[in-house]
């Protein structure tokens, strides 16, 4: 995580309020942006999770302590809004889907293998491709995985192993079968 | 770090460890080549996630939280509470207040309007017309739940037995040099303060009593102010004057 310096203009708490927020959105903006992006498939509600996520950030975060953890509240707590917004919106008696294909976007990379990783990234179920994402993206380890979503370490890394061995498989790399098991 | 704990270490948190991975990697040739493999796994991931952001996604969250800017957070510390507190509280009492003086102007008109109509025949008509006795008037307040004191001085035109307010009270017309002053005992009344109001061409003073209040209305004040201590003497029996 950057640090944010003032870049003047008095030097007010509200100021300094406002130039911590501004930090806040250009280090971890995009990542969480992404983030969200493959949690829904739709750039709108991306977006809207985005500005969720960052509207709760501008009155829970404030302290430079609070800042130094800043990036895994700000991954944990997006995905919790996911959730919230998935519960609220799935019928009574209905699982969620596995993960949502992105919309295809004009810039994508093209090549054989980004467009197969990317389809198998998209098809992954949530519970392999959540922690996933929150390491990758995050930067979360396991420990902070598991806590943000219930689950042990242990089980965490196995999650995570066997996310990337899927992804492995799809690329038409060797499965590791000497490491099938964690 | 041995083969099986590499290949898990690389499937699982490829960027712990990297000490132990590189040196495991640099004398087992297998898990060199799982390496490389894992390694571009991991470059072809952080290129894939990291998909293109929409432009503009910056200001726009920067644009709704300056927008927000002034709106306070939802959940109040303390001081914010204090204040909402108060201000609940004084917007309480305005309200109480503005009622009781609703409550008591609608009694002002009552009681005038009482005044005006309300003339049946009473104890003086009953007895000539010229004025009660000390004992007819002792006798109608004692049967008003009053305990009367001394009644001299107050000329009683009339007295009779009324509801003005809706219970059953006492109205007494008082002879007085600007004009019949009236003394009305509501017995379901009940105030606080004296307070006076006018109301067309009366002048009304209303009182605390132990039985309700009392309410003395005529067409002058200084009639009231003449007649309101001996009346009060009278009605409260020198117990409230």
């Amino acid at each position: 995580m950057g640090t944010h310096r003032p870049s003047g203009g008095a030097a007010t708490p509200m100021n300094d309020r406002r130039r911590v927020f501004e930090g806040l959105i250009r280090d971890h903006g995009p990542d969480l942006y992404r983030f969200a992006h493959w949690l829904c498939g739709q750039p709108q509600v991306a977006e809207d999770l985005l500005q969720e996520t960052f509207a709760r950030a501008r009155h829970a975060l404030s302290s430079p302590d609070d800042l130094a953890a800043a990036r895994a509240w700000l991954f944990v707590t997006l995905h919790r809004e996911h959730a919230r917004v998935c519960e609220r919106q799935r019928p009574q008696g209905v699982d969620s889907p596995p993960g949502q294909i992105p919309q295809p976007q004009p810039t994508l990379d093209d090549r054989p293998e980004a467009s197969a990783l990317r389809r198998a990234l998209a098809v992954l179920a949530p519970e392999y491709r959540d922690p996933l994402l929150l390491q990758v993206l995050g930067g979360l380890s396991c420990e902070e995985i598991g806590a943000a979503l219930g689950l042990t370490p242990q089980t965490t890394a196995t999650r995570v192993f066997r996310a990337r061995r899927r992804l492995r498989a799809a690329l038409g790399e060797e499965s590791g079968r000497q490491g099938d098991e964690t | 770090m041995n083969c099986l704990e590499f290949r898990k270490a690389l499937l699982t948190e490829p960027t712990r460890q990297a000490a132990a991975i590189r040196a495991h990697a640099s004398t087992c040739a297998l898990c060199r080549q799982f390496g490389l493999g894992a390694a571009r796994l991991e470059q072809l991931l952080g290129e894939v996630a990291r998909s293109p952001v929409p432009p503009g996604l910056e200001e726009r969250i920067l644009l709704r939280a300056a927008l927000h800017e002034d709106i306070p957070p939802a959940v109040p510390d303390r001081r914010r509470f204090l204040a909402m507190a108060a201000s609940v509280g004084v917007a309480a009492m305005g309200a109480l207040a503005f009622t009781a003086w609703r409550q008591r102007d609608a009694a002002a008109d009552l009681l005038v309007t009482h005044v005006r109509t309300d003339h049946p025949r009473g104890l003086a008509s009953a007895s000539g017309g010229s004025g009660l006795t000390e004992s007819a008037t002792r006798a109608l307040l004692l049967t008003s739940g009053v305990q009367p004191g001394p009644l001299a001085g107050l000329a009683i035109e009339d007295a009779w037995s009324c509801s003005p307010l809706g219970q059953s009270g006492l109205h007494l017309k008082l002879a007085a040099p600007g004009g019949p002053v009236h003394v009305l005992l509501c017995p379901g009344e009940w105030r606080r303060s004296v307070s006076r109001l006018t109301r067309d061409d009366k002048q009304v003073e209303l009182h605390p009593h132990r039985l309700g209040t009392l309410a003395l209305i005529a067409a002058s004040t200084p009639d009231l102010e003449e007649l309101r201590t001996p009346v009060l003497a009278a009605l409260d029996g020198n117990d409230n004057t």
